[in-house]
């Protein structure tokens, strides 16, 4: 049981640095922050 | 295996036949047809009590032979005991092996322990409230008299019923120490808890379930929790050291604009920017309303792909002066951020959509950061680590306290729980 506990915690220690990394805002996850291509085009210039 | 030493005899009350399989060992016995008590240290058979008890069943029949410890050992003796305050009844079993000699399966209320006399001079025994036993402390658990309820098997020693003894429980999980004293002697028995599927499985039967914590009970985690405690503080230690790398971000642009009166459905931009690597994003604006409201559309634009990421904004702020006492809510600066936003060129769109506004428009400030420490992050995966340490802390201390409330002896940390009726 020890080594199961470590390894999911080794395993949420790499998330947070490929978080990190990517930069990920884990909040974020359940809103959809992107627009279709087409919405932005009317601002493009 | 000298296992052939078993002898028999009729019963000098019933004539039934009456089997001796530790012959040599038992000095008692019990007609399993009439529940006599004769004496089978000599070849007299004497009466020692008449009785007319039908046998009962047992869990574990006399006769039943199981594999406990890799050793063979088969039930020769059965006796049932209560405590004469509590009330409380338990069930001991003798075990016998031509080679090994005696060992006791105690069962109370499904738990089960395997046991064997010690040949120890242990001086406090009984008395003091903590004894050591190689090298292990056992805190008093009970004290008690108990008496002997029904006997049914051989015995090598004399048994029967209503006979009492004084006893001390001692407890260091998995393990019990039991001190007995009665006019002649002084015993200790030393018991190791063992869950009934090994009973079950030794045996070959199967066993009523288990109810309640047993005083000798491992508790769950009970040899894991400080490792468990170790892992978690090293990993939170490197999850912190993690976090404070990543230091406090990276300004890519610093933006002021004004909304004019006219321009209330003007969209702005902010000038092109780059971003070398994906990151974090995170937007702050800064808008002096006040009584007032201001909403901003922002979306980052990928300048070569035209994909946008869009959040809103709202920012209010309100003040007064309620009977002379002043009072503010909302505020003026507003943070979104954008979540692994790809490398590439961006823009800022800010879509603004001002409250009431007044005739000298509005200043719009907005300072865009990339690479900033989420400390949400670091919370979220805080959460998940403690969560199950947590867990196994609350519930063997919820396990302890059940192990601890039929005692007399609970250390203070497990008795204040205690029920007031």
């Amino acid at each position: 049981m020890t080594r199961i506990f470590g390894v999911y915690c080794a395993s949420l220690v790499a998330m947070l640095v490929y978080a990190n990394y990517q930069g990920y805002v884990f909040t974020n996850i359940f809103e959809s922050q992107s627009h279709a291509a087409q919405s932005a085009n009317r601002y493009h210039k | 295996m000298a296992g052939k030493s078993v002898k028999s005899f009729s019963c000098p009350a019933c004539g039934g036949i009456v089997e001796i399989r530790a012959a040599g060992h038992t000095i008692s016995a019990v007609c399993a047809h009439c529940s006599t008590l004769i004496d089978t240290a000599n070849d007299n058979f004497k009466i020692i009590k008449k009785d007319h008890e039908a046998s009962r069943i047992t869990d574990i029949p006399i006769g039943a032979k199981g594999v406990l410890d890799s050793i063979k050992w088969e039930v020769i003796g059965y006796v049932e005991k209560k405590d004469k305050s509590s009330m409380s009844y338990w069930d001991e079993y003798l075990l016998f092996n031509p080679y090994f000699g005696f060992r006791f399966l105690v069962q109370a209320d499904g738990h089960w322990n395997f046991a064997s006399v010690i040949k120890r001079h242990l001086p406090q025994a009984g008395v003091a409230s903590e004894i050591a036993l190689s090298g292990e402390s056992y805190s008093v658990y009970c004290r008690g008299l108990s008496t002997v309820e029904y006997v049914k098997g051989e015995f090598y020693w004399r048994v029967r019923k209503g006979d009492e003894d004084k006893y001390v429980d001692y407890i260091a999980p998995p393990k019990m120490l039991t001190v007995e004293k009665n006019r002649q002697e002084v015993t200790e028995t030393l018991a190791e808890y063992i869950e009934p599927e090994v009973v079950e499985k030794a045996f070959g039967i199967e066993l009523p379930t288990k109810t309640g914590v047993a005083p000798n009970q491992p508790a769950p985690f009970h040899d894991k929790l400080g490792s468990i405690w170790k892992i978690t503080i090293l990993s939170i230690f490197v999850g912190l050291v993690i976090q404070w790398n990543m230091g406090s971000g990276t300004m890519v642009n610093s933006t002021h604009i004004h909304i004019a009166h006219t321009e209330r459905d003007k969209t702005f931009s902010t000038p092109v920017f780059n971003l070398p690597n994906s990151s974090n994003l995170f937007a702050r604006s800064m808008v002096p309303v006040s009584n007032d409201w201001m909403e901003l559309d922002l979306s980052l634009v990928n300048e070569e792909t035209n994909k946008a990421y869009g959040t809103r904004q709202v920012i209010e702020y309100y003040s007064g002066n309620d009977e002379g006492e002043y009072w503010s809510e909302g505020g003026q600066v507003e943070e979104s951020s954008f979540s692994a936003v790809p490398a590439g060129n961006y823009r800022m769109l800010i879509d603004p959509s001002p409250g009431k506004m007044g005739d000298n428009g509005m200043d719009v400030s907005l300072e865009i950061k990339r690479n900033v420490a989420v400390w949400s992050n670091f919370w979220i995966i805080f959460f998940f680590i403690i969560v199950f340490p947590l867990y196994a802390f609350l519930y063997r201390w919820y396990f302890e306290n059940k192990r601890w409330e039929n005692s007399d002896y609970a250390p203070a940390i497990y008795s204040s729980g205690e029920s007031d009726d």
